[in-house]
């Protein structure tokens, strides 16, 4: 696997501030989800690739150059900033002009690529209006295409959903993952965990400056041992059930859903021990299983996890 | 197949290195500031000092005129006629008027904007970004100074019918527009990168190049300084020392000429230097 970004104690404060730590990170094709709380220092990170802030320490490197001393390397690179940064009395196409003219191609493809640009975020119809009569979720979808515009192999997006409307986030979504499958790299931040769980299962939590976990959410789940994993399953005998697997010592504790008969919250220690005891009683004592769910595998359960106690 | 199976194959070609990377600011830069409101207005009362020395080049030319010539000074010699152009209050002040209406924004509007991290996720280096701001600046200037200073060289070709021109006159007439086009377009992008707010940055050169010669014309007789020291802090002044050093004209010694291309040079290149540490990168 090819690796496109690699970070290597890679820090940057402001003055006395810190925005990230000894990041040691890297990032491969595909759609990679970077998260954290405000102020987690995700902006910072992604500046840092973007080649828009000087590292303090440690380095960066983007398809193997320094992207802060490598202006040509934008050519490969499309950077979708969390500010604004749109001049407001220039339309959306005069903007994408402009913007694809910097990177030197003939006037006849500048205005192709801001047609196609324009069709992918949908603002076709809108393109010759003034940028500050858009709305922001507008805004967004410009900044969006601004990025794109150039066909870049390597994506990032800081906060690219902010503001934008319910239908627009699903098609942009949809968007980031035909990108993604076209073989290019995304590096998608967000604070909002089912914006990201969406589009990708490739996490990159950072918080307070700090790496807290990279690689895919089942994954990561499965290395927080400091907490069971939780799981309800709703079956036709609960209580004949959850005597059972009392006797399983990978499970924890069994509750009964005081209103839903029939659904028991069980608490896990070694999930892939307890399946295996799980399936044995179910095949045994011929239990009729109707449901069964892991409700903390997910991505804002991971993420309280990590985070918890050092907010 | 998912991307993360199939692999991803890197670009392995050479990175395209185009032209001059300014070149689109400049071509923007160009095209917005001549649709300005106001522009052929400016550009109309900037054309002023050329029809006025045109028809003066024109009189020295024709033997019926010769009388008026003889009568004004300073259509006493092409040099003078030249020198007289380039150097008077009028045309300067255009030109301070040029360079805060083209470029008086330049830069401001960029950080007003926040647009640097868009402009420089481009393949574009601080320098392109610089130079291309300083070029559009520079063609309203030169636009009004030196091309009107080539084509009364060339009125002055068609109407003697002779090509025989002074290689000093063509070598002063080329080289001295650049000295206010440099000092006004790098003070003007030096201030304008110093705000957020383009009024802000259009008065404060303005106000600089005002008060820089009410400055030199306080004379305090016995004091430390005599008027011609002062002479250098205005940038009126040096224009004008420097002219005279090109031109020959003035009774200033040659050393005051050249003292005063380095203070332009200085200026020129302390705003530049600001400029270049005020934009871009966050670093």
């Amino acid at each position: 696997m090819t690796t496109i970004i690699e970070t290597e104690g890679l820090s940057k404060w402001y003055g006395p501030v810190l925005g990230v730590t000894d990041l040691r990170i890297l990032v491969e094709p595909g759609i990679t989800g970077l998260l954290g709380p405000n102020g987690a220092g995700k902006s910072t990170f992604l500046k840092l690739v973007a080649g828009q802030l000087k590292p303090s320490a440690g380095r960066v490197s983007v398809f193997g150059e320094n992207p802060w001393t490598t202006p040509e390397l934008f050519r490969k690179i499309g950077y979708c900033p969390e500010a604004q940064g749109l001049y407001a009395d220039l339309t959306a196409r005069e903007s994408l002009l402009f913007l694809l003219r910097l990177h030197g191609y003939r006037e006849g493809e500048v205005e192709s690529r801001t047609l196609e640009a324009l069709e992918a975020v949908g603002l076709v119809d809108r393109a010759d209006r003034r940028v500050e009569t858009y709305s922001f979720g507008m805004r967004q979808r410009l900044k969006i295409a601004l990025a794109l515009a150039h066909d870049p192999d390597l994506l990032l997006f800081d906060e690219p959903l902010n503001g934008v409307d319910p239908l627009w986030r699903i098609r942009l979504t949809a968007l980031f993952e035909s990108l993604a499958s076209r073989g290019k790299t995304l590096l998608v931040s967000s604070h909002i965990l089912p914006e990201v769980e969406a589009m990708t299962r490739q996490i990159l939590l950072i918080h307070q400056g700090k790496v807290f976990a990279q690689g895919e959410i089942p994954a990561i789940r499965e290395l927080i041992d400091t907490h069971p994993h939780r799981v309800s399953l709703r079956v036709d005998r609960p209580r004949e059930m959850a005597k059972l697997l009392l006797e399983s010592s990978s499970l924890e504790g069994v509750h009964f859903h005081p209103k839903q008969e029939g659904l028991l919250h069980l608490t896990v220690t070694n999930r892939e021990k307890f399946y295996a005891f799980l399936l044995e009683v179910v095949v045994r004592n011929g239990f009729n299983v109707e449901e069964m769910v892991s409700t903390d595998d997910n991505l804002q359960s991971v993420f309280d996890y990590l985070v918890e106690g050092k907010r | 197949m998912e991307i993360r199976k199939t692999g991803y194959i890197p670009w392995q070609g050479t990175l395209r290195e185009s032209g001059w990377r300014g070149w689109p600011i400049f071509k923007h830069g160009v095209a917005t500031v001549f649709q300005r409101k106001k522009a052929k207005l400016l550009f109309a009362f900037a054309s002023l000092p050329f029809l006025i020395f045109a028809v003066a080049v024109y009189a020295s030319l024709r033997p019926e005129l010769r009388m008026m010539t003889r009568m004004v000074k300073e259509l006493g010699s092409d040099l003078a006629i030249f020198h007289s152009f380039y150097t008077n209050n009028f045309l300067l002040f255009t030109l301070v008027i040029l360079a805060l209406f083209s470029g008086g924004d330049a830069v401001a509007l960029d950080r007003k904007h926040n647009a640097f991290p868009l402009l420089f996720a481009r393949p574009l280096s601080r320098f392109d970004y610089l130079t291309g701001k300083l070029s559009y600046i520079l063609f309203y200037l030169l636009l009004f100074s030196l091309v009107p200073g080539i084509l009364l060289l060339t009125i002055k070709v068609v109407f003697s019918g002779s090509l025989s021109l002074s290689p000093r006159l063509v070598l002063a007439a080329l080289t001295y527009p650049l000295a206010p086009a440099l000092l006004f377009g790098s003070l003007t992008l030096g201030f304008s990168a110093v705000t957020k707010n383009e009024h802000v940055a259009k008065v404060s050169i303005f106000g600089f190049y005002v008060a820089s010669d009410i400055l030199s014309n306080i004379v305090l007789p016995g004091r430390i300084f005599t008027r011609s020291n002062l002479g250098f802090l205005s940038l009126q002044q040096n224009l004008k020392r420097f002219g005279n050093l090109l031109f020959g004209f003035g009774d200033e010694t040659a050393g005051k000429g050249i003292i005063a291309i380095l203070i332009i040079l200085f200026w020129s290149g302390l705003a530049l230097w600001i400029t270049y540490r005020r934009v871009g990168k966050e670093g």
